[in-house]
């Protein structure tokens, strides 16, 4: 026979483990979304991840440290209530207050000073993660107390911890499983608000009511914020938007307000924030006025107007631009090994554009392309943009399309290819450094043959441009070292870096580039403006090209590659034998053990990059 | 009143220790095992969940293991986390050299990141047992010590441990941390009642070699490492 009032205490006790495990699982997701959010607008994810990982932590702490524990039972679930009064404000509002707070860095950074603006964001920034934290750390020395009052049980302390692991365990594989791939960051912080406002009204109904009696003021906030959080989900795709179109178009409040400016497309993998942002030629107008001079590429009637392409906000493609890139990327190698590989693997490049290149040569009998994203795959079939970009390049039989995680790939493959072609995003954190490591170049090396080439884009490669001699230096400042030792670890023989070096204008084109800027139908400049223009442009034109210097690296397995063959009948846009000549920069091989990129020590990214 | 004095310091620097152990094992399983099973994204969250949830898990159970003194069980807990923690990237590398099929290496790799959360999980509750011997009400203390061990984990991780130490040097530090627990332990004997003392001592023994082997291990990792890695380059299923 149980008595009343044990059932009751048992009752109570599980309202105690249930409220432990939500708001561990709310925790732990408030953590990592402040992580996700904020790691977007820094240069360096590893550093800004456990910078605010570790913040988060230390804050959990000096909120566990100065919990009160002294009172009732009733005096502990009242401070309960007004912490989940509290985060349920700040954490609902944590995305927006970062957003707001970049762009408040962005305005004082142009308007004042950069460094200021950078202190402003960084400021904000902690002190809104060590409010969330703090308030979160109060939670569990809380709970506990409140666990010994109602059961009377020492015990309770390890179970009310087991339930803070389960419900950390629950938010964290929410988080990056369903969340993340479904919803908006934005919709994220709403949600888990909603649940703490939940909490504390359960709280209130189930603890409080009877002592208390009638709800008083203090309700009346909680209950707007309910409101503007479930409003907020209800428009969140109108809120994503404008955040999304403000941070797109520089911070133009005009144009993020203007019901004109094309929506930004946004497509959730669980990989990736996807973005495809269109903008207004005249936004390019000096690109696009230059560019011709370099590339060229005729505009038929179908092809798409000025289109970015964003991964995790960072720039992937320039729809105006791209030409130059993959005819660099794809036919470089094979003119430099003077014959075209007849069975070629493709790693990454899901949009299909360096398959339409490889595609051109007739030799080319088999190209199989392994994504790790899916939903790239079906926006490069069938998004109109991108069909209008690769031609259909996707669809051709003689490419094979593989669903796969490169790195499993190559490892796990028994097939060998003519060439390898790898193209993967910037190695901005540990995840992605995996794909640039001794281990991954290692099996590259194994599924290539006798003579085949491999190529990659390699970002963080600086050149170095002498005034007075025009050679091109791979400055060993930035990554080069770390790739080529890595490469060479890797049972590489030879290496050959080379980088899309386009040149300066000469006098006359330059005035024909002034001509086209300064006389346009719809524009009018003052004597004034078009000396400026005129003044300026030998500098534009030097950072425009600066700007297009992206390396590669080609590597072999054996002997020297005959450098420079016959030149492909392919019609190109960008690439001609002088542009292929000066495409090679000079480098040092400076061997360094340490240097190696591999799994079991990563030296990519470099953790002493600056964070901006 | 002065064994008190000396002891309580000790315990928090235990707390802190412990913490920080804990959280570099997890974030070098994570990292180790994007080597070798696909998926990143899915990699890091099972590989922490199942983690947390063996740490709540191991918490749990704490309460059951405490028939004998919390001292000596702890002692226990430490002797078997700087096995399977100080050797957890040999012993990933070399369920991967050995065993037959993809299937077999999963297994027993998710069964090593259960077992170290599990362990991990028994260290908290035996301290805070430990420590109301000492002094009552430290509870939230102790998880603000247990947090700021945490935190400076994922720190010195980041920025040391895995860009300039590598994963397989990082093991055997912390399991050599994990093992000097055990001398640490010594000033607090008093505590441990008569008929576990030989135990205890036994179990102190016991850390003390295994800190040597992993001491000796430590100073041959670099020609580990590379026997490591092209047994791993080498292998296919």
């Amino acid at each position: 026979m149980v008595s009343e009032k044990s059932i009751f205490r048992h009752r109570n006790i599980l309202f105690v483990y249930f409220v432990t495990f939500i708001l561990a699982a709310c925790s732990l997701i408030y953590e990592l979304l402040l992580a996700q959010t904020v790691s977007y607008f820094l240069e360096s994810k590893p550093v800004s991840y456990s910078v605010i990982l570790g913040l988060y932590l230390a804050a959990l702490g000096v909120g566990a440290l100065s919990a009160s524990t002294v009172g009732r039972q009733q005096d502990h679930w009242k401070r309960l209530l007004k912490v989940e009064r509290r985060l349920s404000f700040w954490g609902g509002m944590a995305v927006a207050v970062i957003y707001a707070a970049h762009f408040l860095y962005a305005l004082v950074s142009v308007f004042v000073a950069t460094r200021l603006g950078i202190v402003i964001f960084i400021a904000v920034i902690a002190a809104l993660i060590i409010r969330i934290g703090f308030l979160s750390g109060l939670e569990i020395p809380l709970l506990i107390k409140i666990g010994g009052f109602v059961s009377g049980n020492d015990k309770v302390t390890n179970r009310v911890l087991g339930l803070d692991y389960f419900g950390s365990l629950a938010g964290g594989l929410v988080f990056p499983l369903v969340l993340m791939s479904h919803f908006d960051l934005l919709a994220i912080g709403f949600m888990t608000a909603l649940v703490n406002v939940l909490i504390a009204g359960m709280i209130y109904c189930a603890v409080l009511r009877k002592e208390e009696g009638a709800p008083g003021r203090s309700v009346i906030p909680v209950v707007l914020l309910a409101a503007v959080y479930i409003l907020g989900f209800r428009y969140e795709q109108d809120i994503q938007q404008f955040f999304l179109k403000m941070y797109y178009h520089g911070y133009d409040i005009p144009i993020a307000l203007n019901a004109q400016t094309p929506p930004v497309e946004r497509v959730h993998s669980p990989y990736q924030k996807i973005d495809i942002v269109h903008y207004d030629r005249e936004d390019h107008r000096f690109e696009s006025a230059l560019y011709p001079f370099y590339s060229r590429r005729k505009k038929a009637e179908g092809f798409p107007g000025q289109y970015k392409l964003f991964l995790n906000y960072q720039n992937q493609l320039s729809s105006d631009f791209e030409d130059a890139y993959h005819e660099y990327f794809a036919h470089i190698p094979v003119i430099l090994n003077g014959r075209v590989p007849e069975e070629v693997l493709v790693l990454g490049a899901g949009d299909g554009l360096l398959v339409r290149e490889l595609k051109k040569y007739p030799q080319v009998k088999k190209i199989t392309l392994v994504e790790l994203d899916e939903k790239m795959i079906e926006l490069a079939n069938g998004h109109p943009v991108f069909q209008g970009l690769n031609e259909g390049a996707l669809r051709d039989p003689r490419v094979e399309v593989v669903i796969a995680d490169a790195f499993s790939y190559v490892r796990d493959s028994r097939e060998t290819y003519d060439a390898v072609y790898i193209d993967f995003p910037y190695h901005n954190n540990y995840d992605l450094s995996k794909l640039y490591s001794v281990e991954f170049y290692a099996f590259v090396h194994k599924r290539m043959r006798k003579g085949a080439y491999a190529v990659f884009d390699a970002p963080g490669m600086f050149f170095a441009l002498e005034e007075r001699n025009p050679e091109v230096w791979v400055d060993s400042q930035g990554d080069w070292p770390v790739y080529c030792n890595t490469l060479l670890a890797a049972g590489f023989e030879n290496i050959v870096p080379y980088v899309i070096k386009l040149e300066e204008l000469d006098s006359q084109q330059r005035s024909m580039l002034f001509d086209r800027l300064t006389n346009g139908a719809d524009t009018r400049y003052s004597r004034e403006e078009k000396d400026r223009v005129a003044q300026d442009l030998p500098y534009l034109i030097s950072s425009f090209v600066r700007a297009r210097m992206i390396g590669f690296i080609m590597m072999t397995k054996e002997g020297a590659p005959p450098r420079a063959s016959a030149f492909p009948d392919i019609d190109f846009n960008v690439l001609n034998p002088e542009r292929f000549n000066g495409a090679f920069p000079k480098y040092n091989v400076i061997k360094n053990i340490s240097k190696i990129n591999s799994i079991m020590r990563p030296t990519l990214p470099r953790t002493n990059a600056l964070i901006w | 009143m002065s064994t008190q004095k000396r002891a309580l310091p000790i315990l928090y620097g235990a707390v802190f220790l412990l913490a920080f152990c804990s959280i570099v094992y997890e974030l070098l399983l994570a990292q180790a095992l994007t080597a070798f099973l696909e998926n990143t994204v899915l990699r890091y969250s099972i590989t922490i969940g199942l983690y947390m949830f063996s740490l709540g898990m191991g918490s749990l159970l704490a309460e059951r293991a405490l028939s004998r003194h919390p001292l000596v069980t702890l002692l226990g807990v430490e002797t078997l986390l700087t096995i399977l923690g100080g050797l957890s990237i040999v012993i990933v590398y070399g369920l991967y050299a050995l065993s037959a099929s993809r299937f077999i290496f999963s297994g027993g790799v998710h069964l090593l990141i259960i077992s170290i959360g599990l362990l991990s999980g028994f260290e908290m509750p035996l301290l805070m047992e430990i420590i109301r011997q000492y002094k009552p009400d430290t509870e939230h203390r102790i998880l603000a010590i247990n947090y700021a061990g945490a935190f400076v984990g994922t720190q010195v991780f980041a920025f040391v441990f895995l860009p300039s130490v590598g994963l397989l040097a990082t093991s055997f530090t912390v399991g050599l941390v994990n093992a000097l627990m055990g001398v640490l332990f010594m000033a607090c004997g008093k505590i441990v009642p008569e008929e576990s003392r030989r135990r205890f001592k036994g179990m102190i023994g016991a850390l003390a070699v295994l800190g040597i082997i992993i001491f000796l291990c430590l100073c041959f990792a670099e020609t580990l490492n590379q026997d490591l890695s092209s047994l791993y380059l080498n292998k296919g299923w």
